[in-house]
């Protein structure tokens, strides 16, 4: 005779896989939003980058004069970021937003960061991620 | 001797969970890919749009430019159309000015009968890219 604890045994199995399944699709939403947030800040840090690379105003464009390439001043290219930033309303589209901008006579970095809350919380996974972009700008001179 | 009425359970188990269980799965994943697809186009097809018209030599060909970039984003992701806008403040291509672009499209959730026309339930995805155009390049508007 069949031992009586092997009835239903196909139902713990399949719930099982419907719990692994149901995983992999929370892993891959969050995913997905870690992505889409990356592509939103790669966005902001291209066009924050372009916005500083107006800092070519400055004394050394003045004393040093314009070159093939375009000096840059580091404070007003870092006052242009900010202001580009404000006027988006990105600290408003990703709460807790933080910049840095390395700035150079030669080239402006702008990294910016900004914490995610994935939305399925995944047993295991910390449930805020941190996402950052980098992009960069010069300024070439030409007629 | 094996109980005759567990012959063929597994079947029905599996049979009815599958029902219960996978196909609302299914669903959902399908729903979610779809509205992921449309999320990636948009935001895509806002930078690159917004990127393309500032390289635009005039305001003309930078909103053909810019629609151009939208329609091989939102392909390349194989969607049909979606929604553009571009603005400029204060005037395009004007040393200064900052370009403003906005792609959204509506997905509709998968399966849904064709009857309820628009008004199938459907979800809105949209992506907004602002881009200055240099203080110091020369006016183009």
């Amino acid at each position: 005779m069949r031992a009586r604890g092997e009835a239903g045994q196909a139902a713990p199995l399949l719930i099982g896989f419907f719990v692994v399944a149901l995983l992999m699709v929370g892993v891959a939403v969050d995913a997905s939003a870690a992505y889409l947030r990356r592509q939103g800040l790669d966005s902001l840090a291209d066009a924050a980058a372009l916005a500083a690379a107006n800092g070519i105003q400055g004394e050394q464009v003045y004393s040093a004069g314009l070159g093939e390439r375009a000096l840059i001043d580091a404070d007003v290219a870092r006052g242009y970021v900010a202001e580009h930033v404000w006027a988006t309303g990105a600290a408003a589209t990703y709460p807790g937003l933080r910049w840095r901008v390395d700035a150079t006579e030669q080239r402006v970095v702008v990294e910016m960061t900004a914490p995610l809350n994935l939305p399925i919380g995944v047993p295991g996974v910390d449930r805020t991620a941190v996402v950052s972009a980098t992009a960069a700008s010069y300024v070439l001179v030409s007629d | 001797m094996r109980r005759r009425d567990e012959e063929g359970t597994a079947l029905v188990e599996v049979t009815w969970l599958a029902v219960l269980l996978l196909v609302p799965l299914v669903y959902v994943v399908l729903a979610v890919y779809d509205v992921q697809r449309a999320s990636f186009a948009a935001t895509t097809a806002a930078r690159s749009a917004g990127r393309a018209f500032v390289l635009a030599p005039d305001v003309v060909s930078g909103q053909a430019r810019a629609r151009a970039a939208v329609q091989v984003a939102v392909r390349d992701q194989g969607l049909e159309t979606a929604t553009t806008s571009l603005s400029c403040q204060p005037s395009c291509l004007t040393p200064g000015s900052v370009v403003d672009v906005r792609v959204s499209s509506q997905v509709r959730l998968p399966f849904l009968p064709a009857v309820l026309g628009d008004q199938a339930p459907s979800i809105r995805v949209s992506a907004a890219q602002r881009v200055p155009y240099g203080s110091f390049r020369q006016d183009r508007s």
